[in-house]
């Protein structure tokens, strides 16, 4: 959860670690990137005006570094330009401030499934290509033994 | 190398008609449809690289078509364009996980780089 507000975050941290997630709570983007690189997260939240407008470029750094975190973007004064910008550097989604937290917690539900399937997809491809590779060696074998 | 394939859907004719020229001139197969009901019937019956949209359309509109397509076709995917860009339909179309969202009047060039970036990363 990234928010510059002291507030906004803690409280929201407070609120997932009470329905069953694990939750931490950051102020600044070299927060996030640290955290992230430290743990597995399933969705991250971040608010667009983080430092500055760097909420974006945190969105650019975590679909690049950990694609498999679903990333949810906040903003109490969305303009079109940032939206499309969150679309184009692959958010999850994106919600309005102030927002229902029912609402937000049934995206961040999805979110986290969504991560849960990328992980299995990407174990599956990766157990399928090993699979391969070790078939086309014991193949490589054969012919060599063969002829 | 394989010739790539788009389906352009868009109420207006003139932009239908220049959009199939275009891309029939950079060598891409092109299907065209007037509304999105058109659009999955064409889906249905070939195969396509990538959907081209426009959002504000008759019966079935391109927002509409995304989440249908989504259900049923997930892989291909989806580039949204609209002379009536808002912050809503933006939020919806990221949503609906469309890979990019692109406001009329448009650059045609600007907007095939786009395109084929998109189908080169389909293609892995």
């Amino acid at each position: 959860m990234a928010d510059r507000e002291p507030e906004v975050r803690r409280k929201l941290a407070d609120f997932f670690e009470m329905i069953g997630y694990q939750a931490d709570a950051v102020a600044n983007d070299q927060d996030v990137l640290s955290k992230a690189a430290a743990h597995d997260y399933a969705v991250a939240l971040v608010d667009c005006r983080l430092s500055g407008d760097s909420g974006l470029d945190v969105l650019a750094e975590l679909s690049a570094s950990y694609p498999e975190t679903s990333v949810i973007m906040l903003s109490a004064e969305p303009t079109l330009e940032i939206v499309i910008a969150a679309l184009r550097k692959g958010a999850f989604d994106f919600v309005v401030k102030p927002f229902d937290l029912t609402e937000l917690t049934e995206i961040v539900h999805k979110a986290a499934d969504q991560h849960e399937l990328l992980k299995m997809y990407r174990a599956m491809s990766a157990q399928m290509r090993q699979d391969r590779d070790a078939g086309s060696q014991r193949g490589a074998g054969l012919t060599k033994a063969t002829g | 190398m394989r010739t790539h394939s788009i389906l352009v859907v868009d109420d207006e004719l003139l932009i239908r008609d220049l959009l199939y020229d275009f891309f029939r001139g950079q060598g891409w197969e092109i299907a065209v449809a007037e509304n999105g009901e058109k659009a999955l019937e064409i889906l249905r019956s070939r195969q396509i690289d990538l959907v081209l949209s426009d959002i504000k359309m008759p019966q079935m509109d391109g927002l509409a078509l995304t989440t249908e397509m989504r259900e049923s076709y997930p892989d291909i995917p989806v580039v949204l364009m609209t002379g009536y860009p808002s912050v809503d339909s933006a939020v919806t179309a990221l949503r609906c996980q469309v890979v990019d969202y692109i406001t009329k009047p448009f650059n045609i060039h600007k907007l095939y780089k786009v395109i084929e970036s998109k189908v080169k990363e389909k293609e892995g």
